[in-house]
Formats: structure tokens, sequence, C-alpha cells
């Protein structure tokens, strides 16, 4: 772990002076984490693949300012969380996963269908922020204050949505389960 | 909200990219760094260029430069008038003097002229 630690910190720093291998090297890298950040805040495959795009760019122009190495994916996870937040905002439409995409999803995922579905659906229903706190939260494991700094909002501010965001999910699947039954 | 539940909550969330969207990442991002890199040493280009080129093109069109000219010109033409006028010697002497007075005047008027032409568009 150390190790690889060492080894972020060495692409950062050569990143830093514009060396292009290292730039492409941390793409490769965190390619994926972006797009999935992304994704999981604007719901949206095409809008996600831009975000990603931009927090690269992003990440060239603005990696040599960054002070400590070892924070980079920090950081990369504040850029990617900011410009999804904001691409959001802009756009304030409603970002719905088409139907057939989200069964193949399912089906290869072996996952149960029916709760699968309604929680993708219970997720859409939230607003970008929520669900941007949901995933800092659940998958990052990110403390309050940390979600608080990255989202520039208070941490009671975070908490509350935080709550609110897992009843809104309880409720949801809940009724569409009664509805189901 | 226990592991299981939380397995399936980051399901929904987040999605695999598209099998091709690393390659078209690569390429487009090292696409928009290339025209960054290219746009930002042009700038630089124009940037030096204009330093070095625009005060001396200022210096050129600046009146303060051509009434300088002028009243170093009247003072060379003063000093020859006074030290040749006597004989034919100090006769051309004089006549180049205004003849170099007139052309002046001229290129300050042209100047003023075109200075106006310019502001009004024409």
């Amino acid at each position: 772990m150390q190790s690889e630690d060492d080894s972020l910190a060495s692409l950062v720093r050569l990143a830093k002076v514009g060396d292009e291998g290292a730039l492409t090297k941390l793409i490769l890298r965190y390619h994926r984490h972006v797009y999935q950040t992304a994704y999981a805040i604007v719901r949206s495959r095409l809008d996600a693949e831009e975000i990603t795009q931009d927090t690269f760019i992003r990440m060239y122009r603005k990696v040599s300012t960054l002070e400590d190495e070892h924070a980079f994916h920090a950081w990369l996870t504040t850029t990617t969380t900011r410009l999804a937040i904001d691409h959001a905002r802009r756009n304030k439409k409603h970002y719905n996963l088409p139907l057939d995409e989200t069964k193949d999803l399912l089906m290869a995922n072996h996952t149960d269908l029916s709760s699968h579905a309604m929680l993708t659906e219970a997720l859409d229903q939230l607003t970008p922020q929520h669900r941007a706190i949901l995933l800092l939260r659940e998958r990052d494991g990110y403390e309050y204050m940390e979600i608080a700094a990255i989202l520039k909002i208070p941490i009671g501010t975070v908490k509350s949505r935080l709550a609110n965001a897992k009843k809104a999910l309880r409720l949801r699947v809940e009724r569409d389960g009664d509805t189901n039954e | 909200m226990n592991d299981h539940q939380k397995e399936a909550l980051l399901s929904a969330l987040v999605e695999e990219p598209a099998p091709d969207f690393q390659a078209r990442l690569l390429s487009r991002t090292r696409s928009i760094i290339l025209r960054r890199k290219r746009l930002r040493s042009r700038l630089m280009i124009a940037v030096t260029s204009t330093g070095f080129f625009l005060p001396l093109i200022l210096l050129f069109l600046s009146p303060a430069t051509w009434l300088l000219t002028v009243a170093l010109n009247l003072m060379q033409a003063m000093q020859n008038v006074i030290v040749y006028s006597s004989g034919w010697h100090g006769q051309i002497m004089t006549a180049s003097t205004f003849l170099s007075v007139f052309l002046v005047s001229v290129a300050i008027w042209l100047l003023i002229i075109s200075t106006r032409f310019v502001r009004t568009g024409g």
C-alpha cells in the first residue's frame, strides 16, 4: 500500500512538471473512478463522459498547484464532484437511464431485478447534491467534515441531506414494494 | 445501512464506463492538450513580438516623435543659415532649409489628416 502511494506520488510529481507519460498513466488509472463519480451524480452516460473529459483537462492545467502529492485521489474526487454538480446545475435536466440499458446492467450484474430497478429509479429522483453526498459517504467513506469541504456546504447540511436521501430511498423502495405486491 | 444494502445502493448508484471510453478519452484529451499547447506557444510569440515591435511602431507614429524631428530639423536649419548666410552657398542652404521645413510641415499635415481619417473610419 505504501509503495503504491509512493508510486502514485511520483507519478503526480512528474505530471506536475508536464510529463505527458505520467498524465496518460494517471488517466488510465483513474478514468473509471472519475467516470463513476460523475455518473452517480448526473445519471447520464454522455454527461458523465463529458465531465470525465473536463476533469482530466483540469487535472492537466491545475495539477501543478497541488501541494501534497499524496492527496491526489481526494483532489481528483473533489474536482470531479464539483464539476458534476456544476454541470447538473447548469443543465437542470432530469437524468434518467434508458430502461433497456438498466436491464442490460442488471442482467450483467446478476442482481435482483426488481430491487435494483427500484433503487435506480429512487436514486434518479434525488438531487445531484444528495447523490454526491451518498456516494462520498458510502463508497469513499469520507467524514462529514470532508464532504462539507468538498461540496462547500455546512456540516449540518451534509448530515441532514444524507439522512433525507436515505429516508427518501427507503420510502420509495418500500412504497414500490407495496405496489408490486 | 448494512453491507448488503450498501452493496445494492452502490451497484445502483455507479455504472461501468463503455468499453471504448478509455481509448476515446485518451485520444480526445491528448488532442485537446496539444491544441492548448499550440495556442499557448502562438500566444507567447504574439505577446513577445508585440512587446518588441509595438514600442517601435508607437515611436514612429507618435506626434511627439514627429514634433521632435521637426524641432531638430529647424534647429539644424537655423544653424546652417547662421553659418552659411553669405554667398551662393548660403543661398542654397537657406533654400534647402525652407524646403525641409516645408516637407516636414506637409508630413505633419498628412499625419494629422490620416489620423482623423482612421478615427472617423473613413
